[in-house]
């Protein structure tokens, strides 16, 4: 797949997931639905993304995507990437709660990494016992998603998380979805991921001076 | 001991618990069996040449651009020749600032496809930096890696106190060295085992490249070393790799020159789709940045053999194409334009060098019907020239010369083919009437300014075409001019007086008026064209020459420098004058 389509997809898949949220939210019971806090501030990032390459030695720590409580979005590409640089945009309070939601709808908010770990790894054994077949990726990315929210609930009857953060860490969570498409934990959150990823391609993006 | 934090123990855990199966020395051994050797696809147990054709995706970005990188690495994975100091970095390449060079990052990822896996304990192990540097291993009974670099605090070097972790990588016994290579590689000579270390030594040595420093191979670094920088060159293989592959290459029964042994030929596919076993693209929706997907199945009881291999790249990285070839081209000798008579054959030798020893082949383009090309076959050809009459014309010539590298390199020279009409030559002196014509000689005279020699000629004239003949020393050649590089038509060339005849008939030099022939017969007069007689005239030039209202030139020192005689001494004085006045007094 040529990277200008990639891009058009994913910005596609970006606008999707919010209407999609946003219309899904509008159908759903209030009661259903998840409450986030935070406030409008740009002091911390709500929502962090960003892929660790396990190949390159020196990586740029700065993370890929940050979405402050105040809906500011910073991108950062590294100097090492064709689109090297800072960029900036806008998400209003809705697209923000969108974003969110999408984010706890996929699960990512309350990943069970050693549940769904123990899933992929079942789903593995029962592959290799079917086709023999061993798989093997050399170098990969981790696909890190840190949420901070000063107060989460999953539902409304849900207890209340006060200073919510959670991390989602997952290895070559693209190619696990496709080889275990079986696993919604897994395909739920590479879905998610795919939304950020479109996040840092967005047409919108302002690159900074 | 180091000891990990409770966080780093839940970090390791959590990645253990994703399920991933992890690279150890050979692909498959951490995930499926620590003494797994993992062979290139199409390895069943059958000894022979195995061919691993490595292609390019139709359609993916940079296509073209991979092409030489892809062939580069090619190549030094069918040479499998261990070099150090293939580290290059910064200015020391020719990699910008910022780029990756994907010539060495698809190295290493090939590597992966071949079945190597990681040197290094790598990110796989869950481990941060610099940990990563530890020698390849499982953790213990322990369930955690034991991290010590020992006294000299180079991790993955000899001293390291591991504990209990379990060594995955293969090293040469008793030497434990990954810069050095036994000349048989097999498990007698290789051994994952730490009973086969050398004394005093405490783990596996990998080659990672402050390692290589301590050991002398400073810049030298394994391509199976898992992390690259930008602006970092590494596109040879270490001794390390070479044994890598080569323990594999010895089969299942591990044991080199036995029938299950293999050897490695990668082939170039090119950008294709057809039987490749190993495929290079582009893709973001594959990758983040660089990988290598291997499928693999079992084909003994730790041997595993590739059953597929994807490599893919991101492209929204700087990549930097390397555009010179490890092959090197084929160099031709110079051949120059040729000219040749119709009804002349002319047969024109062709040679051709290759630095790299490869096969060399010669082809032609626009050669005319009249010229053929046989390739000898050892680098060396020859051009036949052989027109006929009315194939009088130029003809542009392409000779080319191909290697058999990867990929293909040639040499070309262009050269004309100038074929004339045969050359007439009237006046038979050896120059055709072409020429003359161009020189200012008269085509219809042998001697054109009567000085007595020929026009001159290199060209065979018959000895027939002049009275007395023009051939002295009965060479064939024509006596002519261009033996003395005389003007032929002058009669004088240098000026001073004596003929070009004269000076080259006895000896002086016909170009330089301060050489002049000993004549010594005292024929001074009349002053400047002497008559040949010797009188009272002579004697009174020769007495004016004394008295000093004469000033000698050349041709009064040819004729009225006597004395000694014999060996005249290049005056003209009193010792002169007295022989010339006996030469006229004995006069009859």
């Amino acid at each position: 797949m040529k990277t200008a389509n990639l891009h058009i997809l994913l910005f596609v898949a970006f606008s999707a997931f919010l209407a999609a949220t946003v219309h899904a939210a509008n159908g759903t019971p209030a009661s259903l639905q998840p409450i986030f806090h935070f406030a409008a501030a740009d002091d911390m990032p709500v929502i962090e993304y960003t892929l660790d390459h396990h190949m390159l030695a020196q990586r740029d720590p700065t993370p890929l995507l940050r979405v402050y409580g105040s809906g500011r979005v910073q991108v950062h590409f590294p100097v090492y990437m064709k689109k090297a640089g800072d960029y900036e945009m806008q998400l209003s309070r809705t697209e923000l709660n969108a974003l969110l939601r999408m984010l706890a709808d996929k699960g990512v908010m309350d990943f069970d990494a050693a549940a769904i770990g123990q899933e992929r790894k079942q789903l593995e054994m029962t592959r290799k016992a079917a086709t023999g077949e061993l798989f093997n990726v050399s170098d990969a990315t981790d696909t890190v998603i840190n949420i901070k929210l000063n107060q989460y609930q999953r539902t409304a009857s849900s207890p209340r998380i006060n200073g919510f953060s959670s991390q989602f860490r997952w290895r070559n969570l693209t190619s696990d979805a496709r080889r275990f498409s079986d696993s919604t934990g897994i395909t739920q959150a590479a879905n998610a991921a795919a939304t950020l990823q479109a996040l840092c391609e967005h047409p919108g993006l302002q690159k900074l001076p | 001991m180091r000891h990990h934090t409770v966080s780093l123990v839940f970090a390791i855990l959590c990645i253990l618990l994703s399920g991933t199966t992890h690279a150890g020395t050979y692909v498959f051994a951490e995930g499926y069996g620590i003494d797994i050797i993992t062979h290139p696809t199409g390895y069943s147990g059958t000894g022979g040449t195995l061919s691993v054709r490595v292609c390019i995706a139709p359609g993916t970005a940079n296509a073209a651009a991979m092409e030489i990188p892809v062939q580069n690495n090619i190549n030094i994975y069918n040479a499998r020749q261990g070099t150090t100091g293939n580290l290059s970095l910064g200015g020391n390449n020719s990699v910008p600032p910022g780029a990756f060079d994907f010539e060495s990052v698809a190295l290493h990822e090939i590597g992966h496809c071949l079945g190597m896996a990681h040197v290094n304990l790598a990110s796989e192990s869950g481990v941060t930096e610099p940990d990563r540097n530890y020698t390849k291993s499982l953790t213990g009974t322990n369930a955690f890696y034991d991290l010590n670099p020992g006294v000299d605090g180079i991790r993955g070097s000899s001293d390291d106190i591991r504990i209990d972790d379990v060594n995955l990588h293969w090293y040469r016994k008793f030497i434990n060295n990954p810069f050095t290579i036994d000349s048989v590689v097999d498990a007698s000579t290789y051994s994952r085992d730490l009973a086969d270390l050398p004394v005093n030594h405490n783990y596996v040595t990998n080659a990672e490249r402050s390692v290589a420093a301590i050991l002398g191979v400073p810049n030298t670094e394994s391509v199976m070393q898992q992390g690259t920088s930008s602006d970092e060159v590494q596109r040879t293989l270490v001794h390390d790799d070479v044994a890598t592959l080569a323990l594999a290459a010895s089969g299942i029964d591990e044991a080199a020159g036995t029938g299950d042994d293999y050897t490695i030929n990668v082939e170039y596919g090119g950008i294709s789709t057809t039987n490749c076993d190993i495929n290079l693209a582009f893709d973001a929706a594959q990758t983040a940045f660089a990988v290598c997907m291997t499928g693999g199945t079992f084909i003994g009881m730790d041997h595993v053999s590739i059953t597929s291999a994807d490599i893919y790249f991101h492209p929204g990285f700087n990549w930097f194409f390397n555009t010179d070839t490890v092959n090197q081209a084929p160099v031709l000798a110079t051949i120059g334009n040729q000219s040749v008579e119709e009804g002349q054959l002319l047969p024109v030798a062709i040679d051709a060098t290759d630095a790299d020893g490869d096969n060399l082949a010669f082809s032609s383009t626009d050669l005319p019907p009249f010229a053929s090309l046989t390739d000898h076959g050892n680098g060396n050809a020859t051009l036949n020239i052989n027109p006929a009459t009315n194939d009088t014309g130029i003809y542009n010539v392409s000779i080319d010369v191909n290697d058999d590298g990867l990929p293909i390199l040639a040499d070309t020279e262009s050269i004309q083919i100038v074929i004339t009409a045969p050359s007439v030559d009237t006046d038979g002196d050896g120059v055709d009437d072409t020429t003359e014509l161009a020189n200012g000689t008269d085509p219809n005279l042998v001697d054109s300014d009567g000085d007595g020699l020929t026009d001159g000629a290199t060209g065979f004239v018959l000895l027939g075409a002049v009275p007395g003949g023009i051939d002295k020393d009965g060479d064939g050649f024509a006596d002519g001019e261009l033996d003395y590089g005389t003007d032929p038509i002058l009669v004088d060339t240098d000026g001073d007086q004596i003929s070009d005849t004269l000076e080259a008939d006895l000896g002086s030099n016909p170009l330089s008026a301060g050489s002049w022939p000993a004549i010594a017969d005292g024929d001074l007069a009349p002053l400047g064209s002497p008559d040949g007689n010797i009188n009272a005239a002579d004697l009174l030039i020769a007495e004016r020459i004394l008295q000093g209202s004469v000033t000698p030139l050349p041709l009064q020192f040819a004729h009225g420098d006597l004395y000694p005689p014999g060996s005249p001494d290049g005056v003209i004085d009193l010792s002169d004058v007295i022989l010339l006045l006996n030469l006229v007094l004995n006069q009859p």
